[in-house]
Parts: structure tokens; C-alpha cells; sequence
């Protein structure tokens, strides 16, 4: 018996041991505490009891291994707790038992201690992954309904009858093991070492089972994990572990999930930290694989079929056998199982689910058929490696070319591709999609520190209802998803910055605001990885809070507020390194966070506005009803209910006010799309949901019977009525995108055939297959090299090259200064002009969600002299086709341009005849180039770019006012090769340092719950 | 805690309702200047493209010259890019430098010789310069400013094809300077009633004659509305009377914008003289309420002139045979469409050969804009006779107009008069001087310049060239 400060109950234990009717028992104590009053108290009922000194062991196992080390030579040993109490039978009918049957190892019948009545453990069914449960139900009532022998895959420690030469053979417990688990271990090299495990339910032990009020640490979540693992890696055959362990791992991954979804990060790090415990360890598991494999006696297979099937841990949760309060700190509820048994954990959990159902059925046509390239939601190259090598070598094609990388997500989303196996959909799916969920994610966090379920469910609710992130859906903005799943956690990070109620206030105002200001920078620089345009969110969400709690007279944390969003801005932009770089080395353009917008007015009415109409089509009056849950908090709420719903309407307002203000042309500068301005009071809307429940639960329930006990029933139908619009948008199974992109629309030439060109593209900002220069009105612009572009091209480049020249060349075509417009965007490589007017092609898209092309502008480009209007097109787009266009790359005679001193002298100076060469993109292109010839690049000047001939380096010389001109001599082979400044490559490489190390520490505080 | 509240919800309230009330203000979109949908020619200062839908061969009725006026003090490069109807003719560029103040004539039949039709684009870098086309036939002679525009409607409010009788002939030159194909629908009405052209090609880089005559035979009264189906196109009509009571040669460049005011400078009545307003109204659907309005120097006013045109139809108004008009010699007419609906005018001009005045025949298109600054070639002759008119179509403005004369000598200022609300001026050229000048009319207030001339044996009329900023007549008070 291993003792380990045994409380009073220990003299029953005790003298049930000493009253068996079994004649030859020998009552070995192991100490495994040094208490030296155990030995007295042992002696006081057994006089002739051994008592062992084990102090120095760690854990059950490790001190009932001590009696390998005796000199002890009985047939049997009864291995056994201290909290357990054996009717007088019980050795003799388990040895009886193990005689008869021929096993290794028996078991008795444990009931409660104080309920006898009640059944503990009748032995325990163990899965291929070790985990075990119990056959009998909690608390179920002993009515020998088991009382039959009867094998099992394992018994529990507690007590135990094993053969002594068994025991040696195997060598006792997994000393590794402390505590949970050794069952499992044991029995299963048992098993591989030929014995039969078996309870004998004549046997009766009354067991106490309480180790944790004992130890006082609660661990069985994280000692299990491990512990299970360790078994199944040590005692599994390889054949079964090549199939367990991506089962096993694959079953982490999924409980992990489910622990994030709950924010229980510490169970994400016990059940991953399985994994990493087990690795450091796995020079002693290879060791007890070889030892098992010695031992063994049956094939693994016999061992298996005593296992079950499927998992114990599901079946085992379904039975309730799993996740009940077991008392001690673990009765927190902090468990996975624990949280799911309580009402409205299980109700959270069914509403998360049906929630994620509804994303994922609402996106089922998107998910199975792909996105097609619409407005923000680029293309993506046929090879993963494109987006590395765009992020790596620093040069843009959009436009007329410009030093710069693309942000660093692209290059994310190609790891991302390579792994996949090359299923770019699939990864350019998750692009679109994924952040609505990490968005659903953020709104049930930014609710937790309300410590109402309820709150957090129905601001998930809300989520999914508000009808901007299918609005951004249906336009095609991607930014304005990405804005709105960042905008609860930069929410949820800034309300805590304030350290007002409800959030704890715990620790220090510095401490505080550097992890929130850390936390914040963070995210914001994982946003601005992707869309460098989302960053709108922040000083919404600032002004809004500073507001709030000055109208509230709460200004609770605004200092605080203030320091950590300026923190935080500086370490979003240390981690933005590369961006911020090429912001400093170019001249600092607004056209970065503009998207394409000029800041002219639009006809974007309040009405679409508050209700988040931003999409093409128009949500419908029900939304209005939302307006009843969202004043709830405002009429009803009290202390913090009331503080944070103010601050929440103030970042409402402010949303929708700068909202409205450039949908009036009163800000004189673009801003980003409506759909990414309107994502912070979006989540402000989610938090108000959230505010509304818990006003209800802690406000509402105190107040005296009157008006405001009506609002619940009323708030409650309203938000009903408000999901409708949402749920009829599920119909589509693609809220409403269209099915196809331009892509075929676009009668574009192949560059291989005439050499590589530019096409320029004109429209509404969010009509543009990737983000826009602002052009005039409502209109931008942009150029993209050799047809459709992909996601690398999407953001504008903070240097903007020789990018002024295209605005100025269509502007002076929209004055009439000029009818030999061809010339000039031929000088500039252009080849297409495509004016598009709707989102998607028709009949995909309404004519009533049309841009128009101002008259001025077609007038501008169909009066041209050398357009030719391409007919046959579809009715949303316009194509022109430059007659007189010339390669982007290009072989002409020497001294093409004499006459030519600025691009508009092309106008009246004609360029000779040209062959286009050196067909592609990318920062490397290779080819065949005439000899005799200039070679006229048209693209903005670098002195990083070269031209080899042959492998020698030609000279080169402006050309045409703005392009380079390279002599190519003799002729040969041509390589035309851009080398990245080094500057740019160490920014990218310590970028990815940052982000590892962040990564590395927010894994470690998630695997090591904090304590890492 | 009820007090915040309150003020809380007071904050609220005022701020939607601060929204709502800037939801209501009028939203001017920040957007690309209006483009000028004017007839009238227009001479921009970063240079200007002129379509010169030309004329015919050497045995057609009527060769085509390319006259490049240069008004600015410097010289001014041309790149005149010659055309022919045929799809074998090849497109001829030709440069040319025109000194300051002068002028200088390319014979398209030069450039393109063996070709029946031919017309060009003179593309000017920089301003300055005015392209017009002088025209030389068996008829007579006549000339015409180039267009500055194309579009894909064109009226063609006057014709007549009687050649049997009357010797009339009709031909409308479209000119596609474009890189691809126009596709045209032409719909004549004619007092010998309707008739329409489908799925006219007009070839890229080419000119196409319609020769009405034989679309429409033994007509008095054509009219013409063309729809550019695909593509847009420059449009021109060449009119020759060959008769006891007229001969001559007219051509004007058609009407490519309805509008809903038009005012035509140059109107006479003469012995001798028949002048002959057109009214079209290119709708097609939309009944046009129009008066026809006289500025003249008599002091009372004359009632205006009250018509009703229907879609598609084409309206004549005789002068000679308005009693109305019976005292008068010289005025202006606004032919202005009370219910908006836009209407196309063109006033035909023929003095028989046996009266007092210079027999001969012109045709002219209104002015649908008015400006503050305007450029006209003119001829002035020992011989002949002419006079420039400007017109003040404000009716509350006092315009001061001051005169300018341009030859090779420089810049020459000439006078300045002060016009009244809703007058015209009528200034004899000869008072201008030099033989070939370029006349620069500026005013304090948008006004309306035209012209007329007549040498030894021709007559023409024509509107100005527009260089200052288009005002549209609704917009004037």
C-alpha cells in the first residue's frame, strides 16, 4: 500500500486489511511523504506491517516499485491507495480468481466510501489512444448488475492483485507516470506480456478517490494527456501507431479548437503539450518499447481486440461519464468537458455550432465551386512560388513598376499553398472565408470578461446578423472582411487597456498597457499583413471610446486607452518593418490606404449606412428591429453595462459618422471602402447585443415590475426579426456573389505572342480586380501587367514609380488636349483599356449597381484616334485596344526617340516599328533579344535593373522621358534581372524573425498555460 | 446615474439627427469637368484635332482644300493625315508648319489623287491654328470650318435633290477617322415623304458618300437624321443648285448634338435673296415646342415665329414669305424649343443670279453656346462684301466686345463696341482690313459670333471658332 499522508480515514483502511479473511496477507506501507508518524499509525492496527521509506519518489508508480526492490517472495501482490477500505473477502476471492482464471492481474468491485450502495469503478474500458472510462455510470447504484468476472483492458490502481513475477517481468509501474494513467499503462504490458486482467465483483473495495484535495494541484487534464500518449507510443505496435498517432493528433487539433472557440488556452496547451512533454522524453519510450517487445507474449492484436473501438473520451462524454464535478480545484469548470455539461455552456456550444453551420452552409456554393475573382478577391497564380518570389524580390509590376514588396501575408498564403500540396482554391477559400470565423472569434472574446455565457452567445448572434460581412461578401471586399474580424479583437484589446469594470483590474497601469499595447500591435500587424487598409478600425474605435467615456462621465482608462494605441501603433509598425521601409524610401503616399477613393461624394445614404447596406443588394427594413437590443443597454443597464454600451454607441456613431462625411464628400482625402469603416461600429453593434443579455441578467432581473420588463420579450423578438435578411441570404449558398469573374470576359491577347503589355483598368474602386489609384470623382485607375492580375498585384505600392504618368495621360485625354491617347499609353506599354462598370459581368450583376464610366471619360477615350472599341464584350465592361501600343518590353532601332524628349511628344513623334521581347513578369525574364536594337523598357527607372546580352552587361539610357533604353549589340540571349537591395531582403528576414518569436511565445503561453 | 443617462440619450438623439439633416444636403461628387456637347468648333490651348470630312475629286462637284489658319505668334507644326473613300487609297500623314499669322491651303486631291471622295484629321500640337475646308466646284465655291468633334448622332436638317429640274444635289460625306468600322442607320424625311438607309459601313480610316440624290429623288426638303450604330463618325453635307434661280454651292457640317436653343447670327432678307430656316427635331418620340425668335434693331419687338415639330420631322420656315420680317434687313434668329425638347437648325441661303447682290448659295449650322472669346478666319475683299455679327443673347449683360485682327504683321486691335441685353452688332468686314486675317472677338459677357461673305461669285456663312469657356444658353440670364 502506498501511503502518502493518509488523512483518519487510514485506520479503516488499515484494519480492513488487517481483518481479511485471506491468511497469508503481509502488509507492506510504503511511505512515498517521509511522514514519520505513518509508521506508528500503521503499526497501531497491523503490528507486524513493513513500513518502506519512498519519500524520494515522485508519484504512485514510482513508490509501489519500491517493493521490487524487497526481498518479498509471495505469489501475489495486492498493490493498493490509502483511501481504500476491502470487505473481509476481498484478497481471497481476487487470488481465488486469478488462480482459477489464470490471470495476471484482478481487480475488485470499487463503491463509493461513504455510499457503498453506490458503484465506483468495475473495471475500465480503455480506447487505442489509452483513454479510459469507466463501465459504470456516475453514481450508478449497485444492484450487481455487474457482478459477473469479466476481463477488461484495464482495472484501476486503487487496488490491484498482480502476480509478483508479472509484476518484475514488466518492471512494476512506469515510474514517468505519477499519477493517472499507471492503470492503463500497466494492464496494457500486462496484456502484451500474456496475462488477463479481470475484475472479480465479489471483491468489494470502498474507495475515497479524492488525489486532488490531496496534492492540491489540479492537473488531471494535462497529466492524462501526457500519460495516455506516453502509453500508446510505448506499448502500440508500429503498424497501429502509424494509424493512431495522426488519429490521436488530429483529436488534439479538434479538442484544442473546441478549448480556443471556449477560451480555455490552458487546454490548449495541456493537450498539445502532450506532444512536446513525450518528445523530450523519447529516448525512454523508445527504451520501454524495446523492454515491452522483450516482455511480449500475445500479439498485438489480441491486445487490441480488448480495446474499444472508436473513442472513449465521446462515448464516455455522451454517457456523462466524463466532465462531472469531481470537486477540488478542478470543479472551476474549466474543463472542456465541464464547460459543456453546464446549461448554458451547452447551449454556447450549440449555438457556436449552429452558427459555424450557418457560415459554412451559407458558403457552401463558395466553398465547393471556389471564389471567383471579383473585386477584392484576386486571383491566384497557378504556382504557390509566385507569391514568394513577388515577396522576396521586391519589385512591383502593377502600374508602371515600383520598388517594393508585397505585403508579407501573400507570402504566407504560398507557405500556405505549398503545404496544401499545391490546392491554392482551397487556400484562397480559407483567405475569404477563415476570417469571418477568426471575426467570430474575436466578438466571443471581447464578451468574455462580461463573465455572462449568455452575453457572448448573443453577440455571436449578432455577428452572423449584421449584414456588413455579407455585404463585403457579396461586393467582393476583402478588406472589408478582414476589417471585420479585426475589429472585435482591437475592441476587446482597447477596453481592456482602460482597465474599467468589467475587466479585472489586476496588476499595474504599465503592465497593463504593455500587454494590451503588445496585443494590440500584434494584431494590427497581422492584419496589415494582409490588408494594409483595415487599420481604419483603430483610431475609429479610439475616437469612440474616448467619446464614450467622457459622455458617460466615466472616463475611466483614456490615458491608458491613448498610450496603448500609440504602443501598440509603434509595434505594429516595427512589425510592419518591410511596409514601413518602403513608406520612408518613397515619398509617403495616401493612395496606400485611400483603396482607389478620392474622398468625392458618393450616394451612399444614412439609410444604408446604419443598417449596413453596403452590399448590392439592400438588407431589407428588418434590420431596423436590431435598434431594440442595441438601446437595451443604454435604457436598462447599470454600472459597467450601461459605461460600455455608451462607449459601444460612441464608437457607433463615430463609425457611421465619418462614414456619412465621406459618403457627403466632407473629408477632402479617400479612405477605404464603407465596408471597412463601418466594421468598428459593426462589433460596437455585436457588443451592444452582448450588453443588452447582460443588462438583462444583472439589471433588468432587479428592477420592479414596469416598462422595462417589456423590453426583453421585445428586445428578444426584435433581434429575431432582424436575423431574417441574414438567414435569406443562405438561399445562394454565396450571400450573393456573383459566379464568374471578368476573366472571360476579356478578350486579352496572349504576351507570349506579341510580347508582354499592360492593361488599364478604370471603374469604381471597388469594381477594380485589385486596389486603385485614385483618379477623379468616384473613379480610380490602375495598371496591370499581361492580363488578369493576382493577389500580388492587389495592393497599391507605397512607391508609386512612374505611376502619375497614366493619370496624367487620361486626364489629358478627358480635357481634349490630346486624340492620340494611344501613343502616349503605348509609350507606356498599355495595350487594353478596360472601363468597368459593374462588379461582375452581366447578367450576374445589376445594371441598378452600376458605376456608370463618366460621360467625359468615355467621351475622352472613344474619341481617340488610335482606341479601337472592342465589340462583342460584355455590357459591364468597356474594352479599348491600343493601336498603336508598344511592348513593355520592346526591341527598336537605335536612337527610336530622338525626337522624343517627354512622353506626350508621342503624339505627334510616332515610334518606329517595334518587336516585342522578353515576354513575362517577375524580377528575373529571359529571352532571345535582335542584335542591332535598343530594347525599351517601359517601366519606372531602377538602377537595379540590368539587361545581360549573352552574359554581358549592356548600357543603358533613358528613353522616351521616363522609360530605360538598353543596347543590346550583338544580340544573344537576354536577361533581364532585378537585384533586390539588401536593405529590403534583411527587413523581410527580420520581419519573420519578429513574427517567429511572437509566434514562439504566444505558442509557449499556450502550451505552458502561463506558466512558461 | 439617470441624469447621464439622459444625457446620454439626449447625445444620441442629436446625433442621428445631425445625420439626418447632412444626410439631406446636395452632394456635388467631385467629378470630371462636364464635356461641352457643342456643334460649334472649339480650339483648346493644349492643341486641338479637326475633322475635315472633305469633298470630292477633281470631277466631283466639290474639291476639297485644307486651309490651316495660324493665329498664335509662333509657328505650329500640323500632321494632316489624309483619307480617301476608297479601300485600297492609303492613308496619307503630311507635316506641316504654318508661320504665325498666315495661312496655308493642303489640296487633299493632292494627297489623295485618284480617289472620287477624300477627307483628313489635322492634328494640331499646341493652339492656334483653325482648320477649314475651302471647297471649289462646277457650281460654285464655298467654305467651311472643320469639326473639332465626332459623335454617334448627326443631323442633317436641310437638302434637296430636284436634279432634273433644279440641278440640286445632295451628298452627305460621313468621315471615320477611327481605327474600327462605323455602322450607320440614316432616316430621311422629305417632302416626298420617308425613306431610311440600314447598315451603312463606314470603313475605319475612310470617308463614305451618300449620295442622297439617289436615295431620294426629286425632293425639295431633306432631312437627315443619321444614328452611328457602332462607332462615331464626322458629318458633312455638300448641297449644289445648278438653276435659273440658283446656283451654287453649299456645304455645311452637320448637326451632331440636338439642343434646346440655337441661335443663327447671319439672317437676311434681300431682293433676290431666299434664306430658308430648317427645323429638325431629332427625337423620337418628343413633340418640340418651338419659337423662333428675331433680334433685329428694329425697336419693337417682333412676336416670335411659332412652331410645332414632331419626332423625326423637319420643319421650314421661308423667310421671304414671313410679312412679319417684311420690314427688316438684316437680323439674327433663335429658334428656341419651348418644352426642352433639343431641335437641330440650319439656315440655307440663296441669292439668284439676276439681283443686286452676289448670286450664289451658303448654308450654315447655328450656335448652341455662346462664349466670351471667339476666333474667325475672314475674308475680305476689295471686291466682295461681308460682315461679322455678334450677338448678345443675355437679356440682363451689357457685353463689350473688342475686335482684333491677326496676319502675318502681328496683332492688330481693331475696336470695341458695347452690346446691349439681347442685341447684335453688324460690322462689314471691310472695316477689319488686310485680305486674310484672323479675327479675334472678345467680350466681357458670353456672346455669338458668325459671319458671312460674299466674293465675286460665291456666297458662305459660317459660326465662329469657340476659344473661351462654352456657355449654354439656359444657363444665361
Amino acid at each position: 500500500m502506498v501511503a502518502n499522508q493518509p488523512g483518519e480515514w487510514f485506520d479503516q483502511t488499515l484494519e480492513s486489511l488487517a481483518t481479511q479473511s485471506y491468511a497469508r496477507l503481509e502488509v507492506m506501507v510504503i511511505d512515498s511523504a517521509g511522514d514519520p508518524a505513518l509508521a506508528g499509525r500503521v503499526r497501531a492496527v497491523v503490528p507486524n506491517a513493513t513500513v518502506l521509506d519512498a519519500f524520494d519518489t515522485v508519484g504512485f508508480g514510482a513508490a509501489a516499485n519500491a517493493v521490487l526492490d524487497t526481498e518479498a517472495e509471495s505469489a501475489f501482490l495486492l498493490v493498493c491507495h490509502d483511501d481504500i477500505a476491502l470487505e473481509r473477502d476481498a484478497v481471497r476471492i481476487m487470488v481465488s480468481e486469478s488462480l482459477r482464471s489464470n490471470s495476471g492481474i484482478v481487480g475488485p468491485k470499487f463503491v463509493e466510501w461513504d455510499r457503498p450502495d453506490r458503484l465506483q469503478h468495475v473495471g475500465l474500458r480503455v480506447d487505442r489512444f489509452g483513454v479510459s472510462a469507466d463501465v459504470v455510470d456516475p453514481a450508478e447504484l449497485d444492484q450487481e448488475q455487474y457482478d459477473y468476472v469479466s476481463d477488461f483492458s484495464a482495472i484501476p490502481t486503487a487496488c490491484m492483485l498482480v502476480r509478483t513475477d508479472l509484476f518484475r517481468q514488466i518492471g512494476g509501474f512506469d515510474p514517468a507516470i505519477t499519477f493517472r494513467g499507471d492503470d492503463v499503462d500497466v494492464c496494457w504490458r500486462a496484456q502484451l506480456a500474456g496475462a488477463r486482467v479481470m475484475v472479480a465483483p465479489d471483491a468489494v473495495a470502498r474507495h475515497i478517490e479524492n488525489l486532488i484535495s490531496r496534492t492540491g494541484v489540479d492537473d488531471v487534464r494535462r497529466s492524462r494527456a501526457r500519460h495516455q500518449l506516453r502509453t500508446v507510443l510505448s506499448t502500440s505496435s508500429l503498424p497501429s501507431l502509424a494509424l493512431t498517432v495522426p488519429l490521436h493528433a488530429a483529436l488534439a487539433v479538434g479538442e484544442a479548437i473546441v478549448a480556443v472557440a471556449t477560451g480555455s488556452f490552458r487546454h490548449v496547451g495541456d493537450v498539445l503539450g502532450a506532444y512536446v512533454w513525450n518528445l523530450r522524453r523519447s529516448s525512454e519510450i523508445l527504451r520501454r518499447r524495446r523492454q515491452a517487445q522483450a516482455d511480449r507474449r500475445s500479439r498485438f492484436r489480441e491486445v487490441k481486440q480488448s480495446q474499444e473501438r472508436g473513442s472513449v473520451r465521446i462515448s464516455a462524454f455522451i454517457r456523462g461519464q466524463i466532465g462531472r464535478n469531481r470537486g477540488g480545484i478542478g470543479a472551476a469548470g474549466r474543463g472542456l468537458a465541464n464547460s459543456m455539461r453546464s446549461g448554458t455552456s451547452r447551449m454556447a456550444w450549440l449555438v457556436l455550432s449552429l452558427i459555424v453551420a450557418f457560415v459554412l452552409f451559407g458558403s457552401r456554393s463558395l466553398i465547393t465551386d471556389g471564389v471567383p475573382a471579383i473585386g477584392g478577391f484576386s486571383a491566384f497564380p497557378d504556382d504557390p512560388g509566385d507569391f514568394i518570389s513577388q515577396w522576396w524580390n521586391g519589385w512591383r509590376t502593377r502600374d508602371l513598376g515600383s520598388p517594393g514588396g508585397v505585403p508579407s501575408g501573400v507570402a504566407l498564403l504560398g507557405v500556405f499553398g505549398w503545404l496544401s500540396g499545391g490546392s491554392l482554391g482551397l487556400v484562397r477559400t480559407g483567405w475569404i472565408i477563415a476570417p469571418l470565423f477568426v471575426g467570430l472569434f474575436g466578438s466571443w472574446r471581447m464578451l468574455s470578461p462580461t463573465g455572462s455565457r449568455r452575453a457572448q452567445i448573443a453577440g455571436a448572434l449578432a455577428y452572423v446578423i449584421i449584414p456588413l460581412p455579407w455585404a463585403s461578401l457579396a461586393s467582393g471586399s476583402l478588406a472589408g472582411i478582414y476589417a471585420y474580424a479585426l475589429a472585435p479583437w482591437v475592441l476587446a484589446a482597447l477596453l481592456k487597456s482602460q482597465g474599467a469594470p468589467p475587466h479585472p483590474d489586476t496588476g499595474s497601469s504599465a503592465a497593463r498597457v504593455r500587454q494590451t499595447s503588445l496585443t494590440l500591435g500584434v494584431t494590427v500587424a497581422v492584419a496589415l499583413l494582409f490588408e494594409p487598409t483595415t487599420v481604419v478600425v483603430i483610431p475609429i474605435i479610439v475616437v469612440g471610446l474616448v467619446i464614450g467615456g467622457l459622455v458617460s462621465a466615466h472616463p475611466i482608462g483614456t490615458w491608458r486607452l491613448l498610450l496603448t494605441t500609440a504602443i501598440g501603433g509603434i509595434t505594429a509598425m516595427v512589425l510592419s518593418l518591410p511596409l514601413i521601409l518602403d513608406l520612408l524610401a518613397a515619398a509617403p503616399t495616401w493612395d496606400v490606404l485611400a483603396d482607389g477613393h478620392t474622398g468625392s461624394a458618393t450616394s451612399l445614404r444614412l439609410d444604408d449606412i446604419v443598417r449596413f447596406g453596403v452590399g448590392p443588394s439592400d438588407p431589407g427594413p428588418l434590420v431596423w428591429f436590431m435598434v431594440v437590443p442595441m438601446a437595451l443597454p443604454l435604457l436598462v443597464g447599470r454600472s459597467w453595462r450601461f459605461d460600455l454600451a455608451v462607449k459601444a454607441i460612441m464608437v457607433c456613431l463615430t463609425g457611421w459618422g465619418l462614414t456619412l462625411l465621406v459618403a457627403v464628400g466632407a473629408i477632402p482625402f479617400g479612405l477605404p471602402s464603407p465596408a471597412v469603416l463601418l466594421a468598428a461600429p459593426a462589433v460596437a453593434v455585436v457588443a451592444l447585443a452582448g450588453l443588452a443579455v447582460a443588462s438583462v441578467e444583472h439589471d433588468l432581473r432587479m428592477a420592479g415590475f414596469g416598462w422595462r420588463q417589456l423590453l426583453l420579450p421585445l428586445a428578444v423578438a426584435s433581434a429575431a426579426i432582424s436575423s431574417v435578411p441574414a438567414v435569406g441570404l443562405l438561399q445562394s449558398g454565396r450571400w450573393d456573389l456573383g459566379n464568374t469573374s471578368f476573366e472571360h470576359s476579356l478578350p486579352l491577347a496572349s504576351p507570349a505572342s506579341d510580347g508582354s503589355y499592360r492593361v488599364l483598368w478604370i471603374g469604381a474602386p471597388e469594381f477594380l480586380p485589385v486596389s486603385g489609384r485614385p483618379l477623379v470623382g468616384n473613379m480610380a485607375w490602375t495598371a496591370t501587367l499581361d492580363g488578369i492580375p493576382t493577389l500580388a498585384d492587389r495592393f497599391v505600392p507605397a512607391d508609386d514609380g512612374s505611376s502619375g504618368l497614366i493619370r496624367s495621360t487620361v486626364l489629358r485625354a478627358v480635357e481634349g488636349q490630346t486624340s492620340r491617347l494611344g501613343r502616349d499609353l503605348g509609350g507606356l506599354g498599355i495595350r487594353y483599356v478596360v472601363m468597368v462598370e459593374r462588379l461582375q459581368p452581366s447578367p450576374f450583376s445589376s445594371a441598378d449597381d452600376a458605376v456608370a464610366i463618366p460621360p467625359a471619360l468615355v467621351n475622352g477615350f472613344s474619341t481617340q484616334l488610335d482606341l479601337e472599341r472592342v465589340e462583342g464584350t460584355n455590357s459591364s465592361i468597356r474594352v479599348f485596344e491600343n493601336t498603336e501600343w508598344t511592348s513593355v518590353r520592346a526591341a527598336l532601332v537605335p536612337g527610336f526617340d530622338d525626337d522624343v524628349t517627354a512622353l506626350f511628344d508621342l503624339e505627334t513623334v510616332k515610334l518606329p516599328g517595334s518587336t516585342g521581347v522578353l515576354a513575362g513578369s517577375g524580377h528575373s525574364i529571359r529571352g532571345p533579344v535582335p542584335a542591332g536594337t535598343e530594347v525599351l523598357v517601359s517601366q519606372s527607372p531602377d538602377s537595379g535593373w540590368s539587361l545581360e546580352v549573352d552574359g554581358q552587361k549592356t548600357s543603358r539610357r533613358e528613353a522616351i522621358g521616363w522609360a530605360t533604353a538598353y543596347s543590346t549589340g550583338s544580340g544573344g540571349t537576354g536577361d533581364l534581372v532585378y537585384s533586390t537591395p539588401l536593405w529590403r531582403r534583411m527587413a523581410l528576414l527580420l520581419q519573420v524573425a519578429m513574427f517567429a518569436g511572437v509566434a514562439v511565445v504566444s505558442l509557449r503561453r499556450l502550451l505552458l498555460g502561463g506558466h512558461g | 446615474m439617470r441624469t447621464i443617462r439622459l444625457v446620454v440619450l439626449l447625445a444620441v438623439v442629436a446625433a442621428l439627427l445631425a445625420a439626418v439633416s447632412l444626410d439631406q444636403a446636395d452632394r456635388t461628387p467631385e467629378g470630371f469637368p462636364a464635356p461641352v456637347d457643342s456643334a460649334v468648333a472649339e480650339m483648346t490651348s493644349g492643341g486641338a484635332t479637326w475633322f475635315c470630312p472633305g469633298g470630292s475629286g477633281d470631277t466631283g462637284p466639290a474639291r476639297a482644300g485644307i486651309e490651316l489658319a495660324n493665329a498664335s505668334n509662333s509657328d505650329v507644326s500640323v500632321v494632316l493625315t489624309a483619307m480617301g473613300s476608297k479601300p485600297e487609297t492609303e492613308i496619307i500623314e503630311s507635316r506641316v508648319t504654318v508661320k504665325p499669322g498666315s495661312r496655308t491651303v493642303v489640296s487633299l486631291q493632292t494627297l489623295v489623287p485618284d480617289d472620287p471622295w477624300s477627307g483628313a484629321v489635322v492634328e494640331v500640337s499646341g493652339s492656334g491654328v483653325i482648320a477649314s475646308q475651302i471647297f471649289d466646284g462646277p457650281t460654285g465655291t464655298d467654305r467651311a470650318i472643320c469639326l473639332t468633334r465626332t459623335a454617334d448622332t448627326w443631323v442633317v436638317p436641310a437638302g434637296a435633290t430636284r436634279v432634273e429640274s433644279d440641278g440640286e444635289r445632295m451628298v452627305i460625306l460621313l468621315l471615320n477617322p477611327f481605327p474600327d468600322d462605323a455602322v450607320v442607320e440614316v432616316a430621311f424625311d422629305a417632302d416626298v415623304g420617308l425613306d431610311s438607309l440600314s447598315g451603312v459601313v463606314a470603313p475605319a480610316h475612310r470617308v463614305t458618300a451618300i449620295d442622297v440624290t439617289d436615295e431620294v429623288t426629286v425632293a425639295s426638303n431633306v432631312s437627315a437624321n443619321i444614328d452611328v450604330l457602332s462607332g462615331r463618325l464626322a458629318v458633312q453635307r455638300i448641297q449644289t443648285y445648278e438653276s435659273e434661280v440658283a446656283r451654287g454651292l453649299s456645304v455645311d457640317t452637320a448637326t451632331p448634338i440636338g439642343s434646346p436653343v440655337w441661335y443663327l447670327p447671319t439672317v437676311r432678307r434681300a431682293d433676290g435673296r431666299s434664306d430658308v430656316l430648317s427645323v429638325t427635331n431629332p427625337s423620337f418620340d418628343q413633340i418640340a415646342q418651338v419659337d423662333i425668335e428675331i433680334i433685329s434693331e428694329a425697336e419693337v419687338p417682333l412676336d416670335p415665329i411659332e412652331l410645332t415639330v414632331h419626332p423625326r420631322r423637319t420643319i421650314r420656315v421661308s423667310i421671304p414669305d414671313e410679312s412679319r420680317l417684311a420690314d427688316l434687313q438684316t437680323f439674327t434668329l433663335v429658334a428656341r424649343s419651348l418644352s426642352a425638347t433639343p431641335i437641330a437648325v440650319s439656315l440655307d441661303s440663296t441669292v439668284a443670279p439676276d439681283g443686286e447682290n452676289v448670286a450664289g448659295t451658303a448654308a450654315a449650322s447655328g450656335a448652341d453656346i455662346a462664349s466670351t472669346s471667339w476666333m474667325l478666319p475672314i475674308e475680305a475683299t476689295d471686291t466682295g462684301s461681308g460682315e461679322l455679327v455678334v450677338v448678345n443673347p443675355s437679356v440682363v449683360a451689357v457685353a463689350r466686345v473688342s475686335f482684333t485682327a491677326i496676319d502675318p504683321e502681328g496683332r492688330r486691335d481693331i475696336s470695341t463696341v458695347e452690346l446691349g441685353p439681347s442685341r447684335r452688332v453688324s460690322i462689314p468686314i471691310s472695316e477689319f482690313g488686310g485680305t486674310q486675317a484672323m479675327l479675334e472677338v472678345i467680350s466681357t459677357s458670353p456672346v455669338v459670333v458668325g459671319s458671312e461673305s460674299a466674293g465675286l461669285t460665291s456666297r458662305s456663312m459660317t459660326v465662329g471658332v469657340r476659344t473661351g469657356p462654352a456657355t449654354v444658353f439656359l444657363d444665361l440670364r
